[in-house]
């Protein structure tokens, strides 16, 4: 019965993501379509729980869809203030292509995907699961997810952090950091919400950190939650507010990866392989390291959300108009 | 194994890294921070190859777990030869750097010191992608590689930041993207049909299947994409041609090739045993097709830039000969050994007709291929380093191009491949034909000589040096020779002696 | 006998990865086109979270996991450039989709 009721949900959750996906890529307003998605990623929240993957849901929703979603609206926004400005009127959508040819190519494509997902054969599926389990003890860790990150598989991890900072100083070379939004009215509660929930989100995104070590979470959630403080903060009181200094935003954007650079060439240098921890020290290591990367993730995903480089503050601490410098620099 | 060895081959990837915080972080040093890297990159280049000439193939294991369950680096042949050709020309466009994004200019000039600040971080990060990219012998890694390069590749070309530049900079990003969506569906499809994402392993456990076919032929959409292989280079010539010239050489020579080289180690190491006569003849017809068509397609264009930028679309069309060709038993290694020299001479050349186009798109403030006339005179070395790439590029005696196509040429004779034969015969003749094109507006006398601005001489010096480098490689070649046969794959090994 | 719980949800990712491709081919809005690839990777990621399942009682194998995060966090990183050149662009030219490929030929600065 139980079982029943499962597969029912499983059957009802899919349905629901595939009917969002779809739907939030087919409104005619792109505005929707944003909303959409955003409730497109807590649903798949839903389903990464079902896989037994907390770790995903967690990063899903503060990643995937929170700071991508923020990322989308604001960057939808100034596209259309940008466009009513140049047209004094709201673009019409572009027409779409002819689907036919598309819509075939497709069917024959979805077809060859699922014929793969049943031929895969089963006795391969146990994947690296039985390694991975053996090795935890070695690792330093008790959160097996948490092993592959930082242990098995760190470089991956050093790598992904270096594409982060990559992200960073691509946006800041093609972009101006986005001017406050102007006339909108923050009322007592937002002031309200801000002054409660900052601190207290970053109490939960310490917690994270610690947590991950043996259950799910760690350096990208907690990451993400320092980010969503940012964000919430920007929101609230505007990047007007103390904007930091621009060497700030650089030395915050690259201490993640300096640390874990560092450390990976002096386990080298040591006499042991890039990145290998002394045995033993593991544990220790891999906290230094995700406290590291959880303030550079989090810098990061807020200046990414910022969409460009800092702009030098006028006398007044009001951002100067960026449409009056853009295309010049 | 000699604990001396393993300890080149990280540095690859740890040095260009470093050298990003740095020119990122300090922007008043970053031109000589940016040189330093190079400089240290190309010392641990020499010394993975000397390494690897002395003991052979390699393997390192990062955090000393190996595969399946860690990440390993594998140093063959084929990678060091890949690794040689991104040294040396990531120190040609390096020194070039130099002048085209001139240091210590007054503050006052704002988009100079702009560019110069992002193009080194940039350029880091293509390096250290492109180095892990050739080192990594993990799939999912080399996804992040792949987007590493894209990215930092994206960011590069809107460097220009004109609108032609921007718009074909968000081309190239979002084509990229959906690219590596591709093979990153098709690594899901690999790890939950083999269970490991190593290329060694998946060579060893690799077995006919619909998931196998399904996961391959996605990696080989997307990477196919990512080359910018004919007929999926619609990106290419927009991005190649509105980049900042150094930016161009290093798309052309080197970002290109990173794909094609992945695609090289699926086919003909993680993947030879299946019956891959069909892949092969389909990657052998688009390349002849693509050969042509660029060839064409440049001959037909009127700026400089865009027809070195369809000569490349041209050029990729040679590298995919080497799937039917390398594939028989007697002559498959001429035909290995053709296409990787062939792809070393296109590198080179390409960076050394893009620095030549770029001087003297900065001398005349156009590069109106009709409006060429008298730059023979104005910018000698730079006419003469662009009629020496030319000469590569044709494929005419003593190249590095003409190894590369003589060897393709042998194989596809002796394997009576005629319409390969036929179709390298056309794309030569077209690229005589643009060459030759160009070459004669640069030294036809003009009425009075046009005004032109000053260019560097680094930069100058450079785009000779390196054409040289492009015309002489034809002298070194037992050297490569003895690298690319290191660990080659197993059935394009030579049952007897080879070589030209 | 009825579908296990990852078959299901690979057959979703699969579906939903296509759905991103067809939307990502025709509608030519960058931030469409932006939303669409996210999408899109978000089923590849469900295909890859799949084959870690190992049933309801079991640990799921942890390094699809781990590629996943991966995934997400590059992905986010992916979007954050495409927004900031879609930006410029529309700034540039007023207009939310790429221009077509002008007649390069004719081109002439």
């Amino acid at each position: 019965m139980i079982d029943l009721a499962a597969k029912a949900f499983d059957a009802l959750l899919a349905g629901l993501i595939l009917w969002l996906a779809w739907s939030s890529l087919s409104t005619q307003d792109i505005l929707k379509g944003i909303v959409l998605f955003i409730a497109f990623g807590l649903c798949m929240g839903l389903a990464w729980v079902r896989l037994n993957a907390p770790d995903i849901a967690l990063v899903e929703a503060a990643v995937a869809s929170g700071i991508t979603g923020a990322m989308l609206l604001g960057a939808w926004n100034k596209m259309r203030l940008s466009l009513a400005k140049m047209r004094g009127d709201e673009t019409k959508l572009p027409e779409p292509g002819r689907p036919w040819l598309h819509i075939s190519g497709l069917m024959a494509m979805g077809g060859a995907l699922g014929w793969a997902i049943f031929s895969i054969p089963p006795e391969n599926t146990g994947g690296l699961l039985v390694p991975a389990m053996r090795e935890l003890p070695r690792s330093g860790v008790g959160n097996p997810v948490t092993a592959a990150l930082l242990n098995y598989r760190a470089y991956d991890t050093l790598l992904e952090i270096g594409v982060l900072l990559l992200a960073v100083v691509g946006v800041w070379s093609i972009a101006k950091s986005r001017k406050p939004a102007q006339g909108v009215p923050r009322g007592p509660i937002l002031y309200g919400f801000a002054r409660i929930s900052a601190p207290l989100l970053i109490l939960i995104g310490g917690y994270f950190l610690w947590l991950g070590t043996s259950r799910a979470g760690g350096a990208f959630q907690a990451g993400a939650l320092m980010a969503a403080v940012g964000v919430l903060l920007v929101l609230t009181y505007g990047p007007t507010r103390r904007v930091p200094a621009e060497w700030i935003d650089r030395w915050g954007s690259i201490f993640g990866l300096t640390v874990f650079l560092t450390l990976g060439i002096g386990f080298m240098l040591q006499g042991r392989a890039m990145l290998e921890y002394s045995a033993g020290s593991a544990g220790a290591w891999i906290l230094v390291i995700e406290s590291a990367a959880t303030v550079s993730i989090g810098w990061t995903l807020l200046l990414l959300f910022l969409g460009g480089r800092p702009q030098a503050a006028s006398q007044k601490g009001i951002l100067v108009e960026e449409d009056e410098v853009e295309g010049q620099a | 194994m000699n604990p001396e060895f393993l300890s080149w081959i990280p540095w690859l990837v740890v040095f260009p890294l470093m050298g990003a915080i740095v020119t990122f972080t300090f922007p008043r040093i970053a031109t000589w921070a940016g040189l330093f890297t190079g400089v240290l990159i190309l010392v641990a280049t020499v010394g993975l190859v000397a390494q690897t000439l002395a003991y052979g193939a390699n393997t390192y294991s990062l955090g000393g777990w190996g595969a399946p369950l860690g990440i390993d680096f594998r140093v063959d042949g084929l990678s060091a030869w890949m690794l040689v050709i991104s040294a040396v020309v990531g120190a040609c466009v390096s020194l070039y750097a130099i002048g085209y994004f001139p240091p210590g200019s007054k503050a006052s000039d704002e988009e100079k010191n702009h560019k110069r600040r992002y193009f080194w971080p940039l350029w880091m990060f293509l390096w250290a992608g492109l180095n892990g990219l050739f080192l990594s012998n993990d799939i999912f890694n080399l996804y992040i590689t792949l987007e590493m390069v894209g990215f930092s590749a994206v960011a590069l070309v809107a460097l220009a930041n004109s609108r032609n530049a921007l718009t074909a900079a968000m081309r190239y990003l979002l084509v990229g993207l959906m690219g590596s969506l591709f093979f990153l569906l098709g690594v899901a499809f690999l790890y939950g049909t083999y269970g490991t994402l190593d290329l060694t392993l998946l060579g060893e456990r690799s077995r006919a299947n619909m998931a196998t076919w399904v996961a391959i032929s996605l990696m080989t959409a997307g990477l196919i994409v990512k080359t910018a292989a004919f007929p999926l280079h619609f990106w290419l010539p927009p991005a190649h041609s509105n980049a900042p010239t150094p930016v161009s050489a290093l798309l052309s020579a080197l970002v290109t090739k990173g794909p094609f080289y992945i695609l090289l180690r699926l086919w003909f190491f993680s993947f030879a045993s299946l019956d891959t006569t069909y892949a092969d003849y389909l990657f052998g017809a688009l390349g002849a097709m693509g050969l042509i068509w660029g060839a064409a397609h440049a001959l037909r264009q009127s700026r400089l830039k865009l027809l070195v930028a369809y000569s490349t679309v041209a050029q990729l069309g040679y590298l995919f000969l080497v799937f039917p060709l390398a594939r028989a038993e007697e002559t498959g290694f001429t035909a290995w050994t053709g296409v990787l020299l062939f792809l070393a001479a296109h590198a080179l050349a390409k960076t050394a007709m893009f620095m030549a186009a770029g001087n003297i798109l900065q001398a005349l403030g156009h590069d109106t291929i009709s409006r060429l006339a008298g730059i023979s005179r104005l910018l000698p070395k730079s006419v003469f380093a662009l009629a020496l790439a030319g000469v590569s590029l044709m494929g005419l005696p003593p190249s590095g191009g003409f190894i590369g196509k003589w060897l393709l040429l042998d194989a596809a004779i002796s394997q009576g491949r005629w319409w390969i034969v036929i179709a390298v015969l056309c794309g030569t003749a077209l690229a005589i034909g643009y060459v030759v094109r160009v070459i004669r507006f640069a030294f036809e006398d003009p009425i009075d000589l046009p005004q032109v601005k000053s260019v560097s001489a680094v930069m100058e010096w450079t785009a000779l040096a390196t054409a040289l480098l492009a015309s002489l490689m034809a002298l070194a070649s037992s050297l490569p020779l003895d690298l690319i046969t290191i660990d080659a794959p197993a059935h394009v090994w030579p049952e007897v002696g080879v070589g030209p | 006998m009825s579908l296990d719980p990852e078959t299901l949800y690979a057959l979703t990712g699969c579906g939903i990865f296509l759905i991103g491709l067809y939307s990502f081919s025709i509608y030519p809005h960058l931030i469409r086109k932006i939303l669409a690839l996210n999408i899109a990777g978000a089923g590849v990621y469900l295909v890859l979270a799949s084959m870690a399942y190992q049933g309801k009682e079991t640990v799921a194998d942890p390094v699809p996991h781990a590629m996943v995060l991966t995934g997400i966090v590059v992905a986010v990183a992916g979007t954050a450039l495409a927004l900031a050149l879609a930006g410029r662009i529309s700034s540039e030219t007023g207009k939310v989709d790429l221009e077509e490929p002008q007649d390069i030929e004719k081109e002439d600065e």
